[in-house]
């Protein structure tokens, strides 16, 4: 077995697995490893002169968890909820924070070289939270680095000195 | 292959503290007067287990200090010396070094080397003159010093160790202590209490048991009242013929059998399982009612026997966290002892009330606040004994220090007979602040100024109660425990500080109010009352609707504007007003209608999000969902901007 079978097999460094979501037309993925499990969508508790994205706290297990909406953050697809609408856990810096998102599609592999520079345009997200993009079956991913993009002023889930939300 | 002892330091740190603070305990307990011998003993223990840790680690300087003083202390406890408050003195100085080694060696700082160096020999030099006899190649060479009659030199060297100041405190400190050696003292602090004015004295080193009794030299005999009596028949008999009640029996020991030593991170996940069963159980019983008939009851049964155990698990859980809040009161008297001996005044210090249970998280953070809090009575309440005589009061003033529980509040009084606040200085005071105030301030209200940050009516700052640590940050400190504040005093007559606790920060009793779709939780401690408000009661002041009741204007907060609840009541004769007391101000908040009663379990919401203006935190509720807990002092602030305070007609 060659030494780059090898990796695959054993998916070291080089490989990184994603999971990929949808939101409105575009397709997302984040890294897996910060992704604690996948639910639907249920009744949140609203949280006072929270922005509108941040959609309120829901009980995981015991932990008081906040709820943001990418979708209404990044104006991006139709904010309905419903038994279909999913949301993603992720636990990053020792936070648990779920995420809504239109769809979860797939977990995909990719190696360093299949990642490609992010742009500078064209996307929802400001370039500085995402990883760069891949090209996976004729579609174009968005690899968003969640950890920054989870710990940034801009969601303000994390309390930092001045925290600035963007939410007009 | 070596072990690697290092993994064992945090054990050997934590339990050589507790040895520390129960020695300090039992000298300041120790009576000078009749020993108790077990007392004595579990001292001696103590210095014993430290030495013996310091040892196996290598803490050289710790163990040579120890032993040093471990020596002076098995002599005390075989009555081959006799333990004078100097000697108790000596000790308690010992103590601190010991204990500033020791957090040297901890965070692995700069020994205090001269500090050890000057114990060391004021200890050896006890030892020397203390015994007849050698008991180790150290006090040797401390007794050939004695030998050598440098006494002048001796006594300067101590008093430039600075262990006593002048000869004022020092009488103060000693009857402080409950002592009355009267004259004998100034004759002592010459000599440092040991030695006797006669060259001839110092014991030789050949000294035998039989002449212990003259050679001890700690009086001269015209002073000796019964000491050299009770000294000949050491080892057989009490130093002294009076004998008190058998004091209670070695708590150390049987401390450390009782128990044994666990994390609290390990308490703490178990009182989050704890609350976690809390919860299920709640939801099965929501599950349980939906269930008919002979099943149902079955069920029920079972729900109602689960509820039960819950609630006892529940319990014993959270006394585990418990401590008698003698933890904390306990370093007091040496706080009390020291400081009045140092500002000259007299003060007896009573403990009420010391086995009162408490959070340990609380323990850990009372002290600050507690020791601010005494110190000022000290400092600023108790007066000067000729001071309190002109005033036609006892020459000592008390300073009480009580504890009680209260439904589920622990109720934490500070209470001296000293002088009492002085309101026209708070005002002057706060008028220079340029803080709102106006001269007919009920007093309740002028006391809460010195919480101002800023505010202090000290004309000096003494290194007493300029230590940095304001009032404010007394408040801020109780505020952060979920308690609150309140003083009472009179003028001449002396002021109480009354600190208001929740009895566990785990969980709260609380009023479940809906608002909208929403459940909030408010804390029953800051609930005064709720009731419907009448057309009557509800007036405008300006732009805000305010509240008459029990004759007097209340600001009204209405919880669905400021938690954003859509579809909550805004009319106050629709819904139910909550009176709140927090240690700001007090208020009533608007909310659709009361729900119930219960203990919450609380939440953080900072852990995974961040920190909501007016929420304490959040909690989990019987159908598995999040309801806020309402924070009373922010909800309170918030209300600031609106209308200022209470107005008062």
């Amino acid at each position: 077995m060659s030494e780059a079978a090898l990796q695959q097999a054993v998916g070291t460094s080089n490989v990184n697995e994603f999971l990929s979501f949808i939101l409105g037309e575009e397709h997302y993925a984040l890294d897996i490893t910060t992704v604690k499990e996948i639910r639907g969508y249920e009744q949140v508790t609203k949280i006072a002169n929270a922005p509108a994205f941040i959609k309120g706290v829901i009980n995981l297990r015991g932990d008081i968890v906040p709820i943001v909406d990418l979708r209404l953050k990044f104006n991006v697809g139709e904010a309905t909820y419903n038994q279909f609408t999913i949301v993603i856990m992720l636990n990053v810096h020792d936070r648990i924070v779920g995420i809504v998102v239109d769809g979860v599609s797939d977990v995909i592999r990719l190696s360093e070289e299949e990642m490609l520079p992010p742009p500078e345009f064209g996307v929802s997200f400001d370039s500085k939270y995402l990883h760069g993009l891949a090209d996976v079956d004729e579609n174009m991913i968005i690899l968003v680095n969640i950890e920054s993009l989870i710990t940034s002023n801009e969601l303000g889930l994390v309390e930092t000195k001045s925290v600035i939300t963007e939410d007009e | 292959m070596t072990i690697d002892v290092t993994q064992f330091h945090d054990v050997f740190f934590e339990e050589s503290e507790e040895h520390l603070q129960d020695m300090e305990q039992l000298l300041m307990t120790l009576d000078v007067d009749s020993p108790d011998q077990e007392q004595l003993n579990s001292i001696f223990r103590a210095a014993h287990s430290i030495k013996g840790g310091s040892g196996i680690f290598n803490f050289d300087a710790l163990m040579n200090l120890t032993h040093v003083m471990e020596n002076l202390l098995d002599k005390a406890r075989n009555q081959e010396i006799e333990v004078t408050s100097d000697i108790v003195d000596i000790f308690l100085q010992t103590l601190d070094v010991l204990r500033d080694t020791l957090t040297a060696y901890k965070e692995s700082t700069d020994l205090p080397q001269d500090e050890i160096d000057a114990s060391i020999v004021v200890l050896e030099e006890a030892l020397a003159n203390a015994s007849g006899k050698a008991s180790s190649g150290a006090s040797d060479s401390a007794q050939a010093n004695v030998a050598g009659s440098e006494q002048d030199d001796i006594s300067d060297d101590i008093e430039g160790f600075g262990f006593f100041d002048d000869d004022d405190t020092n009488i103060n400190t000693v009857s402080e202590a409950g002592v009355d050696i009267g004259a004998e003292i100034d004759a002592e602090i010459e000599g440092f209490g040991f030695f006797d004015d006669e060259p001839s004295t110092p014991v030789e080193p050949a000294a035998k048991s039989e002449e212990v009794d003259e050679g001890f030299g700690f009086y001269e005999p015209e002073n000796l009242p019964v000491a050299p009596a009770a000294n000949t028949e050491k080892r057989t008999a009490p130093t002294q013929p009076i004998v008190k009640p058998v004091k209670t029996k070695p708590k150390a020991a049987a401390k450390e059998a009782a128990s044994i030593r666990v994390d609290t991170t390990k308490i703490d996940s178990m009182v989050n399982l704890v609350g976690e069963l809390v919860i299920t159980q709640s939801m099965l019983s929501n599950v349980g009612q939906e269930v008919e008939g002979q099943l149902g009851e079955r069920l029920q049964l079972a729900i109602d026997e689960l509820q039960r155990n819950t609630r006892e698990i529940q319990e014993s859980v959270m006394s585990m966290r418990m401590l008698p809040i003698n933890m904390t009161f306990n370093r007091f008297p040496r706080v009390v002892r020291d400081l009045s001996s140092k500002l000259g005044k007299q003060v007896d210090l009573v403990i009420q009330g010391g086995g009162t249970e408490i959070d340990k998280s609380l323990i850990e953070k009372l002290v600050d606040p507690l020791t601010h809090l005494v110190r000022n009575s000290i400092d600023h309440g108790i007066e000067t004994p000729e001071k309190r005589v002109a005033n036609g009061k006892a020459e000592k003033g008390t300073v009480i220090l009580s504890a009680e529980q209260k439904g589920s509040s622990i109720i934490i009084g500070i209470i001296d007979d000293g002088a009492g606040l002085d309101r026209a200085r708070i005002l002057d005071k706060a008028m220079q602040n340029g803080l709102p105030v106006s001269p007919d301030m009920p007093d309740s209200e002028v006391w809460q100024l010195i919480f101002e940050a800023g505010f202090s009516t000290a004309e000096q700052v003494t290194d007493v109660s300029g230590r940095g640590v304001g009032m404010d940050v007394v408040r801020r400190n109780i505020e952060s425990i979920g308690g609150r504040i309140e003083i009472e005093s009179s003028k001449g007559e002396g002021s109480a500080f009354y600190i208001h606790l929740p009895l566990t920060l785990a969980i709260v009793d609380g009023m479940c109010v809906s608002v909208g779709e929403q459940i909030f939780v408010i804390p029953l401690l800051n609930v005064i009352e709720s009731f419907q408000p009448t057309d009557s009661q509800v007036k405008m002041l300006g732009n805000e609707q305010v509240l008459w009741i029990r004759d007097r204007y209340w600001p009204l907060v209405s919880l669905t504007q400021l938690m954003q609840v859509d579809g909550g009541v805004t009319e106050p004769t629709k819904g139910i007003v909550v009176l709140l007391e927090s240690s700001k101000k007090r208020y009533g908040v608007l909310v659709d209608s009361l729900v119930g009663q219960q203990q919450v379990v609380i939440k953080s919401l900072e852990q995974h999000y961040k920190k909501v203006a007016g929420i304490a935190g959040a909690t989990i509720m019987g159908d598995g969902k999040v309801a806020m807990i309402i924070d009373a002092d922010s909800v309170a602030m918030s209300c600031a901007t609106v209308s200022n305070s209470e107005v008062l007609l």
